[in-house]
């Protein structure tokens, strides 16, 4: 394994002058990985730095390598808080690539990130794919993680792990949908495997950590304890809250009940889960419904959590 | 009367008999520690339709052995007890994270055993399964405490200061209260996971006599199927945990440390969404 040197002592000094235009992005030098697909996949990295600048939440870092970019630092709810646009061009994820994404968010700053559309972990021919994000959120700064649905294919090879690490005081959401087989075209997930990790600790102490591994046309994607043969499912975590069982009677008060999702507060963090199950005429199972009950959820917890009214991202519109 | 064929045929008798009287006594249902009033999401796959007749609460019972209980519960057992057995070994020398060194001091058992309860603490899907493993193990431990000493074995003293440092700064889980105790008393590891499960699986049977509800010998018949998987259980536990090139991977690491990302994983959402509606089922015996 190469040592690599941070990302801050290459690029960041000199980032903070695209806070206004911004050029292309700083290219990691020397390479530490190849950036052209080989005979094992993509390798791309992408590393983010946001900070605060008086009022403002300024893009400060932005070094990509391979494949992933950020476009533009972008501001539709003021300057306060910074949107980044995740953009990954080859728009899926094949057996052998392997995906970092590292992201800070300095003292104070508030951060959303999301990207244009839905993640595709395409059908491997025996590679499996790597995406390993890690997000570093510092003293009362705040960061929320909105990717669009990761899909699935039949026959694919993936592994995600999400890895969190809070200050005290510093909080973060996060919302991410989980789509087994193209649904649309009839597909099932039959095969493959999906491996998915995510672990959030503040101030070193663990708040929350889940992880698995889906094997395709395995028992537990019908199981009653598994996916009740849900195709979608999606998870909402919001995490370095102080009284999260308080904030878990709010949102159940708030949100019409429904067999279809539940949420529970545990020590720092509010855990509310979705599964598409179809259970009467008419219920939404897809992955359209689960941000449609997240856009609820998120309409109540962001004025109380966030300092800022939920504002849909335009992109998720288009 | 005939033969009894070999592997029926009594085996060597136990080590130490009296660690398997001391088994059964922290397993068995008239432990005062309130695990009676515990579904664990069981009450609520009854409630919503889904658990309904012995075969679907026999899969439902399965389903939670094969994954959150007797995959990522049992690991958990098993590294406690290893630590237990020598809670100095696991060295946080090479506990870096990120280029960090642990804040942790090397060779400190108690904080040994507290990040790994903070670990397991962590890996309870519902305020109501958290809430379950603290009371429990508070419970356990004011109970022992106020037994006689010389019952308990000779490692007890050693192990009740331990646990009445962990207790001052933190609220231990019944995992970690109740691997303690049996390993004072010397019961051997494997045999601890099987009585942990056995105990688990005999309440979660209970708790389907009363909600579905089924008869005795439905219940007799669901125990026969599914205890017939504990050893196997017991064994993936062991293998999980038991390595030492993994356990001073475990040390340091808040994350997810490499011997459970082997296991199954605690991700099971059906499981997670019926222990989270449990909290505002209007009507209901239990308490998870």
């Amino acid at each position: 394994m190469v040592l690599v040197p941070t990302w801050s002592e290459i690029a960041c000094a000199s980032a903070s002058q695209y806070d206004q235009a911004m050029p292309d992005d700083a290219v990691l030098t020397p390479p530490i990985l190849s950036a052209c697909p080989t005979a094992e996949g993509w390798r791309a990295r992408l590393r983010l730095e946001f900070t605060r600048r008086a009022e403002r939440t300024v893009l400060t870092g932005r070094v990509h390598q391979g494949p992933l970019r950020v476009q533009k630092a972008l501001y539709p709810e003021g300057q306060a808080i910074c949107h980044g646009l995740l953009l990954h061009p080859p728009s899926g994820i094949v057996g052998g690539d392997q995906l970092d994404i590292d992201v800070e968010v300095r003292e104070g700053a508030h951060a959303l990130l999301t990207n244009p559309g839905a993640t595709k972990w395409y059908r491997s021919a025996g590679a499996t794919a790597l995406q390993d994000i890690r997000l570093r959120v510092e003293a009362a700064a705040r960061l929320e993680w909105l990717p669009q649905e990761n899909i699935v294919f039949d026959g694919a090879l993936g592994q995600q792990t999400l890895q969190v690490d809070l200050a005290s005081a510093a909080r973060f959401l996060a919302f991410e949908v989980l789509c087994l087989g193209r649904r649309a075209a009839g597909e099932r997930f039959t095969h493959g495997r999906f491996g998915m990790q995510t672990c959030i600790r503040q101030a070193g102490m663990p708040l929350w950590h889940e992880w698995g591994t889906l094997h395709g046309g395995s028992a537990f994607l019908d199981s009653p304890v598994g996916l009740r043969g849900a195709h979608t499912s999606a998870t909402l975590l919001l995490a370095g809250v102080e009284d999260a069982p308080a904030l878990a009677k709010v949102l159940r008060a708030a949100l019409p009940a429904s067999p279809q999702w539940a949420v529970t507060g545990l020590p720092g963090v509010l855990v509310a889960r979705w599964l598409g199950l179809g259970y009467g005429t008419g219920s939404a199972v897809g992955p359209e419904a689960a941000r449609g009950w997240f856009l609820q959820c998120w309409h109540v917890l962001r004025p109380l959590t966030l300092g800022a009214p939920a504002v849909t991202p335009r992109i998720w519109r288009t | 009367m005939t033969t009894l064929p070999a592997d029926h045929a009594p085996g060597p008798a136990a080590v130490n008999p009296l660690a398997l009287v001391r088994l059964l006594q922290w397993t068995s249902p008239i432990l005062p520690v309130g695990g009676f009033s515990y579904s664990q999401g069981l009450e609520s796959a009854v409630e919503s339709g889904m658990v309904r007749d012995a075969a679907s609460a026999g899969r439902w019972i399965r389903d939670v052995l094969d994954g959150p209980v007797g995959g990522v519960e049992a690991a958990f057992l098993a590294r406690f007890l290893t630590l237990w057995q020598d809670p100095t070994t696991t060295s946080y020398a090479s506990g870096v994270h990120d280029g960090r060194a642990s804040a942790a001091l090397p060779g400190e058992p108690e904080a040994h055993l507290r990040r790994l309860d903070q670990q397991f603490q962590g890996s309870r899907e519902s305020a109501q399964l958290l809430a379950e493993t603290r009371q429990m193990g508070w419970s356990l431990l004011s109970l022992v405490h106020g037994l006689p000493p010389t019952g308990l074995g000779l490692q007890w003293p050693a192990i009740a200061h331990l646990l009445k440092q962990l207790a001052e700064r933190h609220q231990p889980s019944y995992l970690l209260v109740w691997s303690g105790l049996a390993t004072a008393c010397a019961v051997p590891a494997g045999d601890a996971i099987i009585g942990w499960l056995w105990s688990w699986l005999e309440n979660q049977v209970m708790a389907a006599l009363k909600t579905v509800p089924l008869g005795q010998s439905a219940g007799q018949t669901l125990l026969l199927d599914l205890a017939a998987g504990l050893p196997d259980l017991a064994q993936q536990a062991l293998l999980a945990a038991g390595s030492a090139a993994i356990a001073a991977e475990t040390a340091a690491i808040g994350f997810n440390p490499g011997w459970l990302r082997h296991g199954p994983g605690n991700y099971a959402p059906g499981f997670g969404l019926a222990c989270a509606q449990h909290e505002t089922q209007y009507s209901r015996l239990f308490r998870s």
